[in-house]
């Protein structure tokens, strides 16, 4: 593809995202931290679904389950899949009790500063910038490397150009922006699966070509069968759901949609949010079975996914490509700009900066700090640019290991003390880094992680136990 | 995993992710994206998780089914 027709589709992408999130700004108020934040939370069940999938969904998933899938045949769609629906079915208990225990939190570090102390807040501020601030780097990055390959753009000028398009509707709408770019960007996802994965199917043949190719290229007792290898799940699952599967609890852009929608339908959300995201998974897997069939010797199976996307959809290929791949990074990158700018709003400047700063002057800091973030992850992208992708996306789940069981006993019961809460998470990140950089594997550095964190919180609380009780947990502003 | 079997994976596939798409459209045209300032929220009804208890239930049957059973 020639350059400027990849600059066309950037900026038209690009322009029609702002013109949406201008258009919203006209129709919702965002004149206050709530409004910009979460919606006043009053966003629908379906409006907070769709945003929650875009937000699951990333441009790793068009290059990464074609490719699961092609090392380890159809099994590869729930290994890849199951375990992020779990993640997401998790947050359903989590967020209703936080709500409930706290109707006015917007963070959930938040909720560890009035539940637990001072530095166990910073401590789960650092970590939620982290993760944060890694997620939305490793999008620009798939973003710049893969959309700059296609159109023969320098990947560092398309990092920026991404990151300057979710800085400009991001600033106008906060939250809305988010949520009703989602839509768009769920909308070009689904329009790549169900439209162009059945013509592919079509263009290759038919079922009945793809079957035979898949006979005689691969072992279908293994590669046509959902029952895996116990190694290949240990492999290709474990990972997933010890590490990435809890991402959605540490997740701040999940749980500011969590804030975000109606009370009353929390489950609803984020049940349809999860089994919608699922549905995905298998359109990508049927490309990975493609590949299987067209291409059976790659020797990076990386390529898998791109193989069949070029070889398949002629030259649309490239265009479709990048417009779903530019819609997939923006819905993660801007979630994760505004939950960072969010954290520094809120939980920064609010609490320890300017105590008494009215809800118009949090708006005005919110919008300056979407900016710093904005910058920030690209520098981080640009940081980590030479680093392997699949090492960043491990070890951005350290600080998931690190909330979810804390977080757990926090909510659920009164013993659990701030010594205990800071005391393991402090152990179980240096551990997980000790053992990813001493080379452990993955599902076990993870179960090593957990347990830890089942254990010692407790076990610490028992201790040194807390005399909280819930109740001390009054509401600072009424819920509408 | 036979030739229907592989035949049914794509049909299923697809119809899956067309029901989840038509139904979110319809549910969005239905309730909009916000709630009116004027209707007043209330805590999640025992009658609403029980409901949806039920479709994650249902949505572990049937992929469970489906990964063990008919392949």
């Amino acid at each position: 593809m020639e350059s400027i027709a990849g600059y066309a589709i950037l900026f038209g992408f690009g322009i029609a995202m702002i013109a949406i999130a201008w258009y919203s700004n006209q129709k919702v108020d965002t004149s206050t931290t709530k409004g910009f934040f979460v919606a006043n939370r009053r966003a629908t069940g379906p409006f907070v679904a769709a945003s929650f999938m875009a937000t699951f969904m990333w441009g790793a998933d068009l290059v990464a389950v074609p490719q699961t899938v092609y090392l380890t045949g159809i099994s590869g769609i729930w290994m890849y899949g199951l375990p992020i629906v779990v993640g997401g079915f998790a947050i359903i208990p989590i967020s209703s009790r936080l709500r409930s225990v706290l109707p006015d939190a917007m963070t959930y570090q938040e909720f560890f500063y009035k539940r637990l102390d001072e530095k166990n807040h910073l401590l789960f501020v650092g970590i939620g910038i982290y993760t944060m601030l890694l997620a939305a780097a490793l999008q620009l990055r798939a973003a710049g490397q893969i959309i700059g390959g296609l159109a023969s753009i320098n990947p560092y000028v398309v990092a920026a150009i991404t990151a300057g398009i979710v800085f400009l509707y991001s600033v106008i709408t906060g939250i809305w922006a988010s949520l009703s770019t989602d839509w768009v960007q769920v909308a070009t996802t689904v329009i790549l699966t169900i439209v162009f994965v059945p013509y592919m199917v079509v263009e290759g043949g038919g079922i009945s070509t793809m079957y035979a190719g898949l006979v005689s290229n691969t072992d279908p007792g293994t590669m046509l069968s959902f029952i895996p290898s116990w190694g290949t799940f240990y492999e290709f699952c474990l990972p997933f759901l010890l590490g990435w599967a809890l991402w959605g609890v540490a997740s701040m852009s999940v749980w500011q949609r969590a804030m975000a929608v109606r009370r009353d339908k929390i489950s609803r959300t984020f049940i349809y949010g999860s089994i919608g995201w699922f549905s995905t998974i298998p359109m990508y897997g049927i490309v990975g079975l493609l590949a299987l069939v067209f291409a059976p010797d790659l020797g990076a199976p990386g390529d898998a996914g791109i193989e069949v996307y070029t070889s398949l959809l002629g030259g649309v290929a490239a265009a479709i490509f990048i417009a779903t791949l530019m819609g997939l990074v923006l819905s993660t990158v801007d979630s994760a700009i505004l939950a960072l700018a969010l954290l520094a709003t809120k939980d920064i400047y609010s609490k320890y900066i300017s105590t008494d700063i009215d809800s118009k002057g949090t708006v005005r800091v919110a919008r300056l700090s979407i900016g710093l973030f904005t910058a920030l992850a690209l520098a981080t992208t640009y940081a980590v640019w030479n680093v392997d992708f699949l090492t960043l996306i491990w070890i951005n789940s350290i600080g998931v290991t690190a909330v979810f069981f804390p977080l757990l006993y926090c909510l659920y019961w009164e013993k659990t003390s701030s010594n205990s809460v800071f005391a393991t998470a402090i152990v179980v990140g240096s551990a997980i880094v000790y053992m990813l950089y001493t080379g452990y594997s993955i599902p076990i550095t993870y179960l090593v992680g957990h347990g830890i964190a089942l254990v010692l919180t407790p076990l610490l609380s028992f201790i040194w136990p807390s005399e909280f009780e819930f109740s001390h947990l009054t509401p600072t502003e009424v819920e509408a | 995993m036979d030739q229907t079997g592989l035949s049914l994976l794509i049909l299923g596939a697809v119809s899956y992710q067309a029901i989840i798409m038509a139904g979110l459209i319809v549910w969005l045209w239905k309730r909009g994206i916000r709630v009116p300032a004027s209707v007043n929220i209330k805590q999640e009804s025992t009658t609403e998780r029980k409901k949806m208890a039920g479709v994650v239930a249902l949505f572990w049957i049937t992929t469970l089914a489906i990964i063990f059973g008919t392949w």
